[in-house]
């Protein structure tokens, strides 16, 4: 049922994608132009496909918000292996994917790429370490190594479908813990080592969850809603056991 | 099933979390110890971080203790009059308890030393189990004939002797008020502190048992009641959703434990509780211990 409303929208922006695209060369479009966050959100799967007018690599990355992320370096004390000092990693993406057609080292030279941000690296441009000077100096490379492990980070250089001579199609697959805001996705088309044509589309991640709206006022409002949620719990466990003590005995 | 705990930014399963709270109440009920110092180490083991797995063993300590703790208000088992610089010790201890752990998270080494504390105190606590279920085995009925000394003449000579007519002695105030400061460091990580103060007003305060198991349970309460403020107020670190289902699971555990407690001799629950406590610390030691496959770790900013 999901594949054939897919194809079917795929179908219908094709016809008013095609005139645009001999403009422009390259036009893309989204499956969902926003995501809404629910209590029981476990992850989306959002399709960008386009036609492209030239023949060449198609290039497709996603950068979501930024999130802030805490690094720590295990130190050996003696025979144990503890945390060493914290560093606050602020501005770095939570997500970010690079996916093409064909693998970016092949189809753009390294400066090519670097200009137009197609590396984890510059994913990373904007991001700044916060923590005891010299703490862990290589946290940039750190930070992409564990986001790349963790799947946040992806580089898939065969994550582009060419399904003939114009169409394309890309599938992203959000995991549960992304975080609200604009996200970025920009589309490349790459001919002869340089980027040829290409289209930036925006995703929004909507709406949070009532999961995330509480969690926000335990920051804002830490105090009170310490006293809210300790009181609750008083007031839970004592109605509880009183009520299960009343249910027993009848 | 999965949830996902908005504070502690993790996907947990909700029958665990029931069951671990299950586990506790049994404990309380069937053992009379509080259980917090194992709910934490099997939280943590699960995912959630060190911080929020030990401030929400706080909150679920006020939840799982209100309804024993008024039943022993009721029938006369609490020394109030103990209870009081008793509480305001271990508000003190408590205070300190959080800003210790609020700085060691800051600096990233809270996890580090729970490891370590827990590893001490659960060996500790264990073997004393271990011996005393096993004294008790060979005893069987000889009862426990340790008389209490006389008071040691340091204790005798602090200001402010106060008679406390409920538990029959006379001690200066200022004894409960240090034992309490001391014992009220532990729910700071996550432990009640029960299974210190109910030896220590024992054998001490030279309370009669059945009273400082009350009075003990009261001032736990309110230490906790303090401690989970504080750690949501000061670490953003209580999990709401954390708390209560280890609350609803504990309360149903307290049922069973209090019908299992009847059929079974508790020496031998204490032995299996404390094989339980020794097998936690030694994987906390193999935590401490092992290489890690990357020498940096990741966890979740606080905004």
């Amino acid at each position: 049922m999901k594949t054939l409303a897919v194809l079917l929208s795929l179908a219908c922006a094709l016809t008013g994608a095609r005139a645009a695209s001999a403009a422009d060369g390259l036009t893309a479009e989204l499956s969902h132009a926003h995501v809404e966050i629910t209590s029981h959100f476990t992850g989306k799967r959002i399709l960008v496909y386009g036609v492209r007018s030239h023949p060449g690599t198609v290039i497709v990355k996603l950068v979501s918000p930024p999130e802030e992320v805490n690094l720590s370096r295990k130190i050996r004390v003696g025979p144990f292996w503890v945390n060493g000092a914290k560093v606050a990693v602020r501005g770095a993406p939570a997500i970010a994917y690079l996916s093409s057609s064909a693998p970016l080292k092949q189809a753009l030279g390294a400066r090519e790429r670097e200009r137009y941000g197609l590396t984890l690296d510059a994913v990373l441009g904007g991001a700044s370490a916060h923590g005891p000077p010299g703490a862990l100096p290589d946290w940039r490379a750190a930070l992409l190594r564990l986001k790349e492990r963790a799947g946040y980070y992806r580089v898939d250089g065969h994550g582009v479908d060419l399904l003939n001579r114009h169409l394309f199609r890309t599938i992203i697959d959000l995991p549960a813990d992304i975080p609200i805001g604009r996200y970025h996705i920009e589309v490349y088309l790459a001919h002869g080592g340089r980027v040829v044509a290409h289209d930036d589309l925006r995703l929004a991640v909507l709406q949070p969850s009532f999961e995330r709206r509480l969690a926000r006022i335990a920051h804002r409002r830490s105090w009170a809603f310490g006293t809210a949620v300790t009181l609750l719990a008083l007031v839970f466990g004592l109605s509880l056991s009183i009520g299960l003590r009343w249910f027993t005995r009848a | 099933m999965d949830i996902f705990l908005p504070l502690a930014h993790v996907d947990v399963n909700l029958w665990l979390i029931l069951s671990f709270g299950g586990i506790i109440g049994l404990l309380s009920s069937a053992l009379g110890v509080g259980g917090g110092f194992l709910l934490t180490p099997l939280l943590i083991f699960s995912g959630v971080p060190p911080i929020v797995a030990a401030a929400t063993s706080a909150t679920q300590i006020v939840g799982t203790s209100a309804a024993g703790s008024y039943s022993h208000l009721r029938l006369g088992n609490v020394d109030v009059k103990m209870a009081v610089p008793g509480l305001l010790g271990s508000w003190v201890g408590a205070s300190a308890g959080v800003w210790i752990a609020r700085v060691l998270e800051r600096g990233g080494h809270f996890g580090t030393m729970v490891s370590f504390v827990y590893m001490i105190v659960l060996t500790t606590v264990a073997v004393s189990m271990f011996w005393e279920s096993v004294n008790a085995m060979r005893r069987r009925g000889a009862g426990s004939a340790e008389a209490p000394g006389a008071a040691t003449g340091f204790t005798s000579r602090l200001p402010w002797q106060t008679d406390f007519p409920v538990s029959g002695v006379r001690h200066s105030v200022l004894l409960p008020f240090g034992l309490g400061a001391a014992v009220g460091l532990l729910p700071a990580i996550g432990m009640g502190g029960g299974f210190v103060l109910v030896p220590l007003m024992i054998y001490v305060l030279k309370m009669p048992t059945k009273v400082a198991v009350g009075t003990s349970l009261f001032q736990l309460v309110f230490t906790t009641l303090l401690v989970s403020i504080m750690q949501a107020g000061l670490n953003h670190a209580v999990d709401p959703y954390l708390a209560l289902l280890l609350i609803l699971g504990s309360i149903f555990g307290v049922q069973i434990g209090t019908r299992l407690s009847a059929m079974l001799p508790a020496e031998q629950l204490r032995l299996l509780l404390a094989v339980v406590l020794i097998g936690v610390s030694v994987k906390l030691l193999i935590g401490l211990l092992s290489m890690p496959h990357f020498p940096v770790t990741m966890s979740a900013g606080v905004q």
